[in-house]
């Protein structure tokens, strides 16, 4: 009779390179705990106990293997003083950029992670998970120094800076790595166990290989090799591949998929250096079928998790708000069933 | 009086040069141009086809978005100093696009940047919610609105969009792009739209095909 892990186990098996009892899942609902609780997302978000609960209740639910101290992307922007927008049926957004003017960057001053109530927030939920949850990894999230440009001062913008003004991109990468560092240890000294380095610029969706190699992943490197636990780093739907040598280089411990992308080449490149996290289309899921999401599990595991260095999940970092629950709990009941180690590959 | 030049080739050089961000070479390459080449046939010939196919290259995952924004860029200020055009921004054109209930406006940068090196004129509402993307095509008797969504629930609220303007202003052609578009091809058909684009260099075929009745 084979032993159960617990989900912390499993995940711990799987980072350290050897096969766990069955494919991890990492379910990152976000927002799916309003709906337990029957608030609204501005109300779920408004309370660290809000958080914390419907944390709790989902992970019951669904059986998933972590928890999400995570509230919205745009939390770090808000702690600035930027502008956030809610919604009744998705994720918060970011609303105007802060940073009207490229010598705004000179004046910039990152939020006091002690004092900020917003970021404290933050902090309190990832404490009260630490005396509730010692079966699971507490995940927290932070936006890349090199991605967090995008909402501080708009994509175009800062596409247009990154070319026309390398002195103040330098400047504003500067004081964007420090904040991230030291936000990054807050949580980690608050309970969270393992941090998600949100980093979508990096991909080569989005600045060719050469530019990131020079900029976003030699950031990553220096920032992963300053944190006190673990990362993963996610790109948010971006591509890969192509610079999958030197994500496995930047000391991170994971890195999340693009569905854009074929697992099993990614698996191929990755080869066994870094654990592969995805890639289920988020956005298509809301309309699968039951059948439709057996068959999309199945064979993401089949690709992706022969020999283990693979934990079954989304490809954008997030769950839509509309993916109901029926799908989620086919996707949680068929991990389990066909993700038992040892898996075969296909013939 | 456009003299014959080789397309293929200078559609290479040309997007040679602005992939590698090489604004001389690709100024270079225009003026030569524009002493034997109509604007209009410089524009439909070369900008054009130019543009959708770094935009194509983009989608398959062959460059990066960077590049595609800088292309645009480099096609829009080369061509604003060489070329008289019309208005960019044109408040009597039938033709708008915007942003839903969303700040991340770059998709809709793109688009305007490269509609307007095609010679086409657009007016930009910017950010907008249902009720005011309404109101505006009404008031403006839009024939196309372009809307563009980052977030999924925004580009489902574009269901909304469509069912009023069917009642209010049943001629105007809708049509949307965006992530949640590119990332689901079915969800353009499910809320409504007459059309959906996975890039922003289609916003140019899909105006030309409407303007030949492709689209209604």
């Amino acid at each position: 009779m084979s032993i159960s892990l617990t989900s912390a186990e499993r995940i711990g098996k799987v980072l350290s390179g050897q096969e766990p009892d069955r494919v991890p899942l990492l379910l990152l609902l976000t927002m799916h705990g309003a709906k337990e609780l029957g608030l609204t997302l501005r109300e779920y978000f408004s309370c660290p106990e809000n958080l914390v609960e419907g944390q709790l209740r989902l992970r019951a639910k669904f059986n998933n293997d972590c928890i999400v101290n995570y509230y919205y992307g745009p939390i770090e922007i808000e702690a600035w003083g930027g502008e956030v927008i809610f919604s009744e049926d998705g994720p918060v957004n970011s609303g105007e950029p802060m940073i009207r003017h490229p010598e705004d960057i000179l004046h910039l001053t990152p939020p006091d992670i002690r004092t900020n109530p917003i970021l404290r927030r933050v902090l309190d939920s990832g404490e009260l998970f630490r005396k509730k949850v010692t079966d699971a990894p507490v995940i927290g999230l932070v936006i890349s120094p090199f991605s967090l440009p995008v909402m501080q001062m708009g994509f175009g913008p800062y596409l247009t800076l990154m070319e026309e003004r390398p002195d103040l991109f330098d400047r504003l990468m500067t004081i964007n790595e420090e904040h991230c560092v030291a936000w990054a240890n807050a949580q980690f000294d608050a309970g969270v166990s393992a941090m998600c380095y949100f980093d979508p610029i990096s991909s080569p969706s989005m600045v060719t290989p050469e530019y990131a190699r020079r900029t976003g992943l030699a950031i990553a490197r220096r920032v992963f090799s300053r944190l006190k636990g673990p990362a993963v780093i996610h790109f948010a739907s971006g591509r890969c591949l192509d610079i999958m040598d030197d994500v496995a280089g930047t000391g991170a411990v994971g890195v999340g998929v693009s569905a854009d992308e074929d697992l099993s080449i990614l698996k191929k490149s990755a080869a066994s250096r870094i654990t592969l996290i995805g890639n289920m289309n988020a956005i298509q899921m809301r309309r699968w079928t039951l059948d439709e999401t057996v068959e999309t599990v199945k064979q993401t595991i089949r690709q992706g998790a022969v020999g283990g260095g693979f934990i079954l999940s989304d490809n954008h970092g997030e769950i839509p708000y509309f993916v109901p629950d029926d799908v989620l709990h086919t996707i949680a009941e068929t991990a389990r069933t066909y993700g038992q180690y040892p898996i075969y590959p296909v013939e | 009086m456009t003299s014959a030049f080789d397309i293929s080739a200078e559609q290479n050089n040309l997007e040679n040069f602005l992939l590698s961000l090489n604004r001389i070479g690709a100024s270079d390459l225009l003026k030569g141009l524009i002493t034997s080449v109509n604007p209009s046939d410089i524009a439909d010939l070369l900008l054009s086809p130019v543009l959708e196919r770094i935009g194509s290259r983009w989608e398959r995952g062959e460059i990066a978005l960077s590049q595609v924004y800088m292309s645009g860029r480099i096609c829009d200020e080369i061509t604003r100093s060489l070329f008289p055009r019309p208005k960019i921004i044109d408040s009597s054109t039938d033709i708008a696009i915007t942003v839903l209930d969303d700040y991340h406006v770059l998709g809709k940068q793109l688009v305007v940047m490269l509609l307007s090196t095609a010679g086409i004129p657009i007016r930009d509402y910017g950010t907008c919610s249902v009720g005011q993307i309404v109101k505006r095509t009404v008031e403006d008797r839009l024939s196309v609105l372009l809307i563009s969504t980052l977030m999924l629930h925004s580009a489902l609220h574009v269901r909304e969009v469509v069912k009023e303007l069917r009642v209010k202003s049943p001629k105007t052609a809708i049509i949307v792009g965006g992530a949640p578009f590119r990332l689901d091809p079915l969800l353009g058909n499910e809320v409504g739209a007459d059309a959906s684009g996975s890039t922003a260099a289609d916003a140019i075929r899909l105006v030309h095909d409407y303007r030949k009745g492709r689209v209604q």
